[in-house]
């Protein structure tokens, strides 16, 4: 029934709305379920159902949202009662009139139902429904009145005729009915359904007509009609059929109640999900007691069994001999059970027997040329199978010679007992050994026709064959280390000493404890060494390969120079090679014949055994123990030695080495006597103390002592008896054994009893169970007394240590037997008593016992009680046979297997641990430990490792490895140390790179490498911007790069790297310790973090007077004085240089100038017009030959260049950090600049930052320790400017110009003459930096040439403005001192008192330095003679020859060259901001980098050893603030210049004109006389005895006075009036290791160099849109040039020393007469630049060509500084675009490793055929 | 687990004002301030440095230099170290029109959520000699860290000498994120084993 009220509600709305009906159906009712609870009445009216997805319920909100408007609208469509009028009205927009109707409608049939009603009410007398429900209905009866929206839950109720009353027909449709209602949609014509068929109208086709037919007034007519023919009826309605469709007209469908898939309802456990429970029933205890209802007790009965000694004190030699072979027999029998030999033989062979298809196959592919791809498959497949058949043949050998030493071992010991039995003369025991042996296991393989020896012959046959391009059979084929094949030699052993080692490990642990090895090691020398080889067969591929890969880089070196020669033979040489070698290996062709032959031979070597490889007979042992006894034995014996056979007789499967030992034993016997025939002695012999011991037991039950043991005899054969039975409760058992003896026990042994029931086991053990045990602690062995056995005569013959064993072992077996019973045992009784046999089952197998449960009495527990009672096993009952559990909780159990894991009781570490090793997940006894790892794990899943600031519990534990990782993470982090860097906080670049703290040990394990990798980077990248961290990142692709083209090369720098990293760790250690632990922080001065005022000084300036008083001269421009000197650094500091002239410059050559490039010098414009005239006219007549042009060019290379026709037009530029200033172009030699320029060095506005940044990090914070350690170089390089008018000879592109640009500026192009470089520290250090310097002119400027004889030179004055006066002394820093405490103070106030005089304050004073390890030692401890390099060393002691050479003159221009190419390595790079690290020489060699102190000491300590007189001197140069140089004095070493003598005050006057400046950096040598020298201040000498503080007003070289005995002048350290006399120093040096490296190490940098030189030039002007065109003709030419170069630089320096101390000789009188080493040198010097301009001329065919030749040492930046010096010469700025450029490296190694010099030609060349 | 991905940083967002400064014998000055943090800070938003106006003393009895600079700074991290810094340094003017530094001074900024004022003491560095202090005077350029951030440093203090003299108020108020996601108690109340359970 229906009710509609519930459309009451939208009455009030709007009429656009239409009707609307809301039905609501309870179908609950309908299907006869029960009436909700009333809990869910409250939720549905509440609207929130509960979620019970059962199909019947749905939430309430799903509902409405199903009663949409147009759905209801279908449904009144659909519902007979809504006639046409209320359509009509419906759509004519009348609401109220259709309202009405409804209601109408509605109220029609609530009367037809209500007249049902009181007629089935008449019918039936049920269960009245609702109360509610009679006034509902008069309700709804009589006033349909709207606003009655309240009682909607009430109106849902339906009503219903009641359920279950027997005469309702339509019961079982209304069912179902009530289903499709279920779904929520309650058609509408349901209402009114029930209605004919409750009725039970025949007529129901009438029904079904009424419902469409025309009015309400029929309907109702009908309706009383069929409820006038009341009566069962079955279901032939039409419209029955028609509810299984919905109103669309599609079939009604309602969910299949059958699931397609199992569910559970969520709130079960589904048991594929982990979270699984698992039960599992446990054995219950069974006891007779239970049965009874007592308590159930249980007991422990303990019961001692037998005591075996298998190895005992009292045994006597033979006993224990006998002991250890049965032991060892015992083991070797385990071994071999397990089957190995066979189990990789057979493998072996099959896989050989794939080697060899592969093989074929892959050579079959090569001589058909087959497809690459194939052949490559191939060849990796054999690579593959070869790698197998090789890995598992040495497993197999080496298993295979493991057994057979074991059995060879056996031989022997049973040899020793056989010897023993001998000496002895009667048997003890009853061991015989027999060893058969067969033929190797692996023989008898076979498949199908092939067999071990035909398998054998092809292999051999392989063997034999030729591999092009590998070497022949008998050799080897070589294999590379990396190749992933078996180790080569096995030969080195641990299991090598043989089999007692090998097999020993269980051999000892019989206790076989043997004192004196001696026996071991001849047992060990008599194995023949077996030592694994691999076949040629096995390693054709890796060879190949290895071969291949080699040859291939080789010709990449070799190719990719751009110097590289497609002649050169050793191309040839590897290319033939290479086309040998293939792409894969190929059989050498061979006729039929020689194949044939092969085979027969690989025959033939098979029969005669030659198999390639090793292949061991296996061996049996056979062990009898004769039952017999020992009389049989002895009589056996006895016979042997009477008769000399053969003590076995041979078996018929015994090979020829079955007793090898057998002659040995013969000679032993054989000069012996006979053994005599006496009756066997007294079997035993009889001891005191109770023959073999006494033996008593303690049984030690959780660790307490709980009883012992009767004490037992050992019987003769070593076995004792205890019958003890000892009733406890356990947890763990263990026995001791203890001797019994009269002052005090001794303890044997410990055993460890396992308590039964635990873990599954049976409860009761069936048997006695044999424990082993072994003493600790070794015993003496009771030997009988010596009169006591007949001794026999070879024993005195026999060394007794050979095999006596002095101490023993004891070792045995212990039999126990425990198991639990029942209280009600009496104690006492024996186990076997107590138990029933029938108790010992096995757990978990329910099936077992099933009957049992059932039948016996005893079975049946509780629950075996139930299930009888129940008549039923339960099959899932346990046995109840189980003993009591000890009550462990589950987490005691875990805490103690975690002490197994080392004690470690962190609980997640346990589940860790537990989760990864132990358990058996499918063990249901494990199902609670799983269970709690799962919560566990469920549980850290959801928290997370928490993160807590405090130390982890892990951290705490040392051995955590990743916590302490955590730890080593955040301290790299801390130390890297950029955090604090003012400058670098801004820079965001840092932060790019993600560094965020590890929280977890997880996180810090998981991302360790990340951040190391990080940090590293960091680190490297100084400065930490954005700029350097990329630089560093290029840097290491660029190294991923260079590995793979030059491994040599790089791994050769790395392995230097490596090293110098290695020094870095030591030096950080060594500061860190002397520190105490603290890392030697940056020591800061007050200057440095504070800006104060300057302090004034007053100070009276005499030079303003002479200033007035000297000579007006308005043209000459006096220098700007620079007042004010400050302390402090300001912020805008400026450094001032100016430039005043330079001189001595080369000049072009004539045809350089004249031909090819227009332009001449800067003159003025006729002349170059002049000249481009003239340069026209020789184009023009250049056929004729005529031209002056020409001429000259003719000329030039052989005649001296005309001085006059010399130009050149030269300007200066000057480089700081990335700011470049040039001055005008100067014509002439002599140029005369006279330019100021003024650079930044620190400016306020950051813009500095920018600048600097650019070149290094180092520009710091305006401080005076920033500006002393800053390296930023001051380049002054002197330029030839050429104008060059707009190229005219490329017609073509003259034209374009021309169009657009008509006027076109001439182009400047710049030839490099020469340069200086000044560190700016210098200049701070020194004030004022002027004076005259010399150029670096490079050895060969093409295009050029030397007019002057003297050396190029150019005046520059520098200063700091404001001017800053550098800070006095040292830095001291807290280091801690390596001399004595007395040396400290003088030092300390020698230094003071230095410090205190005014010229001295600034210079450079040193009497400590650190070394390496942190400590200061005197710097004289750094001077001592060295060693020479091994090259320089032979010149010495050649002696004739090397005076010849050159004299020592020459040597020590050779050693200084030598010195002066050991790679400098700035210590800042070391470690920012910290002291000077001296190194010793041999530091500096291993590390081959350093600094200049170690250079000169270098250098000195060579001189020294050579026998001459040499200083180091500190000072100032323009080389850097602090440099050292060596000084040499031209006189030898003062014989007895020691402490004994005093002051040798004649060697000390030195003599001015001989000494010499030595530069060990640059190798350059001037006369200290020499006023262009580099060394501009000195500070102090020193040597390996004093130190000399310059106390002279004048600290320039060539204006000193050099009488170090004078005190005024030199104030000596030793020996001064106030201080320390004169002591003996002890050096720090030691002897130098010279390395050399490979020779193809310097072929590589050599055309890495020569590569980079051209990327440079290319990339340098590519960056100006200019092509680069190589040409290699002339680079090889080039190349060839520079091979020559070497030589002729020595004579240059050699002519150039002559000359600059000529020089120095004429130093005061002024430039007019050249001396004549001065012609000389230049005479050299301009020949070999004439040489190379005209030999590239002529093979470059050229018109003009320019170039340099640069030499620079190895260092670490060695590319960048290439291409630095190849930038720096402007040759890239030639804008012409015929210009080709050439390029040639040739590295010149010195003898030492990095110790080279490399080489570089660069050149341009214009004109020239292409 | 809530919905949201677990946070990877903690923010802190502190803002507030630089109210006021009283130094004796000053009547002009102005403040130059900058946030100090640390390696993992990142600065999400706000000024990490800036300069305020010049302000004068009032005439009258309490002579304070109001300045009531707003600072507004967030910063994001994921772990405590190098926690920010407020470094002031405060500027007079002398009677030239020379800027004079009168004092730095540097404070961490709170470490839990709430409000602050806090006062900032001061301090400058002297003179190593009385002779340069005179100069210093004459030129008006006394001495002065090379390095605006030096308060913020450990580093480098023990080479100098430092005169104090006046204060600086500044107010704060801090708000804290994520904290306790890593484990740090921000002392806003929340147990972060609490906060984690909740999440679950």
């Amino acid at each position: 029934m229906v009710s509609y009220e519930n459309s009451f509600q939208l009455r009030e709305e709007p009429p656009a709305v239409a009707a609307s009906i809301l039905l609501n159906f309870e179908v609950g009712r309908l299907g006869g379920r029960p009436l909700p609870l009333p809990a869910r009445t409250a939720a549905e009216r509440e609207g929130r159902f509960l979620r019970e997805e059962l199909g019947l319920y749905r939430e309430r909100q799903c509902v409405l949202s199903e009663h949409s408007l147009n759905k209801a609208e279908q449904r009144i469509a659909r519902a007979a009662t809504l006639d046409k009028a209320l359509l009509v009205e419906m759509a004519g927009g009348n609401a109220a009139a259709a309202e009405l109707l409804v209601a109408n409608l509605m109220q029609q049939q609530q009367q037809q139902q209500q007249q049902q009603q009181q007629q089935q009410q008449q019918l039936t007398v049920g269960a009245l429904p609702t109360v509610t429900e009679e006034p509902e209905g008069a309700n709804a009866d009589g006033t349909p009145a709207p606003g009655a929206p309240g009682d909607v839950p009430q109106s849902e109720v339906l009503r219903l005729p009641p359920p279950g009353t027997p005469p309702q027909p339509g019961q079982a449709q209304e069912a179902l009915l009530g289903s499709p209602g279920a779904e929520g949609q309650p058609p509408a014509q349901q209402p009114q359904q029930p209605d004919p068929v409750q009725t039970g109208a025949p007529g129901a086709p009438d029904g079904a007509l009424t419902v469409t037919g025309p009015g309400p007034e029929d309907a109702a007519a009908a309706a009383a009609a069929a409820a006038a023919a009341a009566g069962p009826t079955p279901i032939q309605d039409p419209m029955f059929a028609y509810q299984w469709l919905d109103e669309n007209g599609l079939m009604v469908y309602v969910p299949n109640p059958l699931k397609l898939d199992r569910e559970r309802p969520a709130r079960r456990y589904d048991q594929d999900k982990e979270m699984n429970r698992t039960y599992v029933r446990r054995p219950m205890v069974e006891s007779a007691a239970s049965l009874r209802g007592g308590q159930r007790l249980y007991r422990l009965d303990i019961e001692l069994g037998r005591l075996e000694f298998l190895v005992h004190p009292a045994m006597a030699q033979e006993d224990l001999l006998a002991a250890r072979l049965l032991a060892l027999f015992r083991e070797l029998k385990q071994r071999e059970a397990v089957g190995l030999v066979m189990y990789y033989a057979n493998r072996l062979a099959a896989l050989e027997d794939s080697l060899l298809g592969a093989r074929e196959k892959l050579f079959a592919l090569q001589a058909t040329e087959a497809a690459v791809d194939d052949v490559l498959d191939a060849y990796a497949m054999l690579a593959k199978i070869e790698r197998e058949v090789a890995e598992l043949r040495q497993l197999k050998e080496e298993e295979e010679a493991l057994l057979t030493r074991a059995v060879r071992a056996m031989e022997r010991l049973y040899g020793q007992l056989q010897t023993v039995r001998q000496q002895q003369g009667y048997a003890l025991t009853n061991l015989e050994l027999t060893v058969q042996t067969k033929p190797p296991l692996e023989m008898a393989w076979k498949q199908g026709v092939l067999t071990r020896e035909r398998l054998d012959v092809m292999l051999v046959a392989a063997e034999l064959e030729e591999v092009a391009g590998l070497p022949k059979f008998p050799d080897p084929l070589p294999v590379p280390e990396y190749a992933e094949l078996p180790l080569l030699p096995v030969s080195n052993a641990p299991a090598q000493p043989g089999m007692p080692g090998a097999m020993g490990g269980m051999g000892m642990g019989m206790g076989m404890g043997i004192y004196g090895g001696q026996q071991q090691q001849q047992a060990a020398a008599q194995q023949q060494q077996y030592a694994f080889r691999l076949r040629r067969c096995e390693t054709m591929c890796a060879a190949h390969g290895a071969a291949l890969t080699e040859a291939t880089t080789r010709l990449e070196t070799l190719k990719n120079r751009p110097s590289a020669d497609p002649e050169d033979p050793e191309v040839k040489a590897l290319e033939e090679r290479l086309a040998l070698l293939g792409r894969a290996p190929r059989r050498i062709a061979a006729t039929a014949e020689e194949l044939y032959e092969l085979q027969q031979k690989a025959a033939e070597m098979v029969r005669a055994g030659q198999v390639c490889v090793s292949r061991m007979p296996h061996l049996v042992p056979i062990l009898t123990i004769n039952p017999d006894g020992q009389l049989s034995l002895q009589q056996q014996q006895q016979q042997r030695g009477m008769f000399q056979q053969p003590y076995m007789p041979l078996q018929p499967g015994m090979g020829p080495q079955a007793l090898p030992q057998a002659p040995g034993q013969d000679q032993m016997q054989q000069p012996g006597m006979p053994v005599p025939l006496t009756q066997p002695p007294p079997p035993k012999p009889s001891l005191k103390n109770g023959g073999k011991g006494r033996y008593y037991i303690r049984l030690f039950v959780n660790g307490h002592y709980v009883d012992a043991s009767d004490v037992t005899n050992l019987g003769d054969n070593f076995v004792g008896e205890f019958k003890d039975i000892y009733s406890r409760f356990p947890e763990s058992i263990a026995v001791h054994i203890f001797e019994r003896n009269p002052i005090r026990d001794q303890f044997v042994a410990q055993v460890f009893v396992a308590v039964p029931g635990l873990a599954g086991s049976p409860h009761v053990d069936a048997l006695a169970r044999p424990y082993r045990f072994t003493a600790v602690t070794p015993f003496r062995t009771r030997q009988p007394l010596e009169g006591g056995m007949p001794m026999m005569p070879e024993s005195t013959s026999v060394d007794p240590n050979s095999y006596g064993y002095m101490a023993v072992f004891p070792a045995g077996i212990m039999y126990v037997r425990c198991g639990w019973v029942a209280d009600r045992v009496a104690p006492g009784s024996r186990l076997a008593d107590a138990v029933m046999p029938q108790a010992v089952v096995t757990y978990d197998n329910p099936l077992a016992d099933r009957p049992m449960g059932q039948g016996s009495p005893g079975g049946g527990g509780a629950q075996g009680g139930q299930a009888q009672g129940m008549g039923w096993p339960d099959i899932e009952a346990g046995k109840n046979l189980m003993p009591p559990q000890p009550s462990v909780p589950v987490d005691r159990i875990l805490r103690r297997a975690a002490e197994r894991i080392g004690g470690k009781v962190n609980r997640a570490q346990i589940m860790r641990w537990l989760s990864q090793n132990v358990i058996d997940p499918n063990d249901p006894r494990n199902a609670p430990l799983l269970e709690l790892l799962k919560t566990h794990e469920a549980n850290a899943g959801n928290l997370g490792d928490l993160f807590r600031l405090d130390i982890f519990p892990d951290v705490a534990m040392r051995e955590d490895r990743a916590a302490d990782k955590r730890m080593n993470v955040l301290a790299r982090r801390w130390q890297a140390g950029i955090y604090r860097a003012p400058d670098k906080n801004l820079l965001k670049g840092v932060r790019s790179v993600p560094l965020p703290a590890p929280l977890s040990a997880s996180e810090a394990t998981a991302l360790d490498p990340t951040y190391l990798d990080q940090l590293a980077l960091l680190e490297e990248a100084s400065g930490g911007t954005q700029l350097a961290l990329a630089r560093v990142m290029m840097a290491r692709h660029e190294k991923a790069m260079q590995l793979q083209i030059g491994a040599l090369l790089t791994s050769a720098i790395k392995e230097r790297e490596e090293r110098v990293r290695a020094f870095l760790l030591r030096v950080r250690a060594a500061a860190a310790r002397m520190a105490g632990g603290r890392m030697m922080a940056r020591r800061f001065r007050t200057e440095d973090v504070v800006n104060d005022a300057p302090l004034p000084q007053f100070k009276l300036e005499l030079g303003a007077l002479t200033q007035l008083l000297a000579p007006r001269r308005p043209l000459k421009r006096s220098k700007k004085l620079v007042k004010s000197l400050m302390t402090s650094v300001p912020r805008e500091t400026q450094l001032m240089v100016t430039i005043q002239r330079a001189a001595n410059l080369p000049a072009r050559m004539a045809d350089a100038g004249g031909g090819g490039i227009g332009g001449g010098g800067g003159g003025g414009g006729d002349d170059r017009n002049r000249r481009r005239g003239g340069r026209r006219t020789g184009r023009e007549s250049r056929a004729g030959g005529g031209g002056d042009g020409d001429a000259a060019g003719d000329d030039g290379p052989s005649g001296a260049p005309d001085r006059m026709a010399a130009q050149r037009n030269c300007f200066v530029e000057v480089r700081f950090r990335s700011i470049r200033e040039r001055t005008v172009a100067v014509p002439g030699e002599f140029p005369i600049f006279n330019e100021e320029i003024d650079l930044d060095v620190f400016r306020d506005d950051g813009r500095d930052q920018q600048q600097q940044g650019a070149d290094d990090g180092s520009g710091l914070e305006p401080s005076p320790s920033a500006l002393q350690a800053n390296t930023d170089l001051i380049t002054f390089n002197v330029f030839d400017e050429i104008i060059v008018e707009p190229s005219e000879h490329v017609a073509l592109r003259r034209r374009d110009d021309d169009v657009s640009d008509p006027v076109r500026l001439p182009e400047r192009e710049r030839r490099f003459l020469g340069c200086i470089r000044v560190p700016l520290s210098a200049v701070y250090q020194l004030q004022v930096l002027e004076g005259t310097f010399k150029l670096e002119v490079p050895p060969v400027v093409l295009g050029y040439v030397q007019t002057s004889d003297r050396p190029a030179t150019i005046s520059v004055y520098m200063t700091l403005r404001p001017r800053l006066a550098a800070p006095a002394g040292e830095v001291d820093e807290r280091i801690t001192s390596g001399e004595q405490a007395e040396v400290n103070r003088h030092a300390q106030r020698w230094l003071a008192g230095l410090l205190a005089r005014p010229q001295c304050r600034s210079r450079v004073l040193k009497v400590m330095a650190v070394d390496a390890d942190g400590a200061a030692l005197l710097v004289c401890r750094y001077v001592s003679p060295t060693v020479l390099p091994p090259a320089h060393a032979q010149l010495v002691s050649g002696g004739g020859t090397a005076a010849a050479a050159g004299g020592v003159e020459g040597l020590m221009l050779k050693l200084a060259r030598f010195v002066s190419h050991v790679p400098y390595m700035e210590d800042n790079s070391v470690q920012k901001r910290r002291n000077d690290i001296w190194t010793t020489s041999s530091e500096f060699l291993h590390l081959s980098g350093g600094d200049f102190e170690e250079h000169a000491h270098l250098l000195a300590g060579y001189f020294l050893s050579l026998g001459l007189q040499c200083f180091v001197v500190a000072g100032t140069s323009t080389c850097g603030a602090r440099s050292n140089f060596v000084l040499t004095t031209g006189q030898p070493l003062p014989a007895a210049a020691g402490p004994a003598t005093g002051v040798p005050s004649a060697s000390l006057n030195l003599n001015p004109e001989l000494l010499r400046l030595w530069n060990p950096v640059t190798g350059s040598v001037v006369a200290a006389k020499d006023p262009t020298g580099e060394m501009r201040e000195i500070g102090q000498l020193y040597d390996g005895t004093n130190i000399w503080a310059n106390t002279q007003p004048s600290g320039r070289p060539w204006e000193m006075r050099w009488n170090l005995g004078v005190e005024r002048d030199w104030l000596p350290f030793f020996g001064n009036k106030s201080g320390l006399p004169m002591r003996e120093i002890a050096s720090l040096q030691t002897t130098p290791l010279y390395e050399e490296l490979d020779p193809r190490f310097y072929e590589e940098l050599e055309s890495r160099v020569e590569k980079r030189v051209e990327e440079a030039l290319s990339q340098t002007r590519a960056v100006g849109a200019f092509m680069t065109r190589p040409d290699n003709k002339v680079s090889r030419l080039l190349k060839s040039l520079l091979r020559e170069m070497p030589k002729i630089h020595e004579a240059i320096s050699a002519a150039s020393l002559a000359a600059s101390a000529a020089l120095a000789a004429t130093a005061g009188s002024g430039p007019t007469e050249a001396p004549g080493y001065l012609a000389e040198r230049h005479k050299l010097i301009a020949g070999l630049q004439a040489s190379h301009n005209e030999r590239i001329r002529r093979e470059a065919r050229s018109e003009a060509a320019h170039g340099h030749i640069l030499a620079l040492p190895f260092s670490d930046q060695y590319l960048e500084a290439v291409s630095e010096a190849v930038i720096n010469t402007g040759l890239h700025r030639v804008a012409n675009d015929r210009v080709r450029f050439s390029a040639a490296a040739y590295v010149e190694p010195l003898g030492a490793s990095f110790v080279c010099c490399m080489w570089i030609y660069v050149a341009a060349i214009r004109g020239g055929v292409a | 687990m809530g919905d949201a991905p677990a946070p990877t940083s903690f923010t802190i967002l502190a803002t507030g004002q630089i109210e006021c400064a009283e130094i004796p014998d000053c009547t002009n000055a102005y403040l130059k301030f900058q946030f100090v943090a640390g390696e993992d800070w990142q600065l999400l938003d706000g000024l990490e440095e800036g300069i305020t106006q010049a302000a004068r003393v009032p005439e009258g009895r309490d002579g304070v230099l109001v300045w009531n600079f707003p600072i507004d700074i967030t910063y994001k991290t994921t772990n405590a170290f190098g926690w920010p810094q407020l470094v002031v340094a405060v500027y007079g003017l002398d009677v030239f029109g020379r800027d004079v530094i009168k004092g730095y001074g540097c404070m961490h900024l709170p470490m839990c959520a709430g409000r602050y004022t806090q006062t900032l003491r001061l301090f400058r560095p002297r003179s190593a000699s009385l002779l340069q202090s005179f100069t210093s005077w004459l030129t008006g350029m006394p001495a002065e860290f090379s390095d605006p951030k030096f308060p913020s440093y450990g580093e480098g203090r023990e080479v100098t000498r430092v005169q104090s003299g006046g204060s600086v108020k500044v107010q704060v108020n801090l708000m804290t994120k994520d904290m306790d996601v890593f484990g740090y108690v921000d002392g806003s109340g929340r147990d972060p084993a609490l906060n984690a359970v909740i999440h679950m």
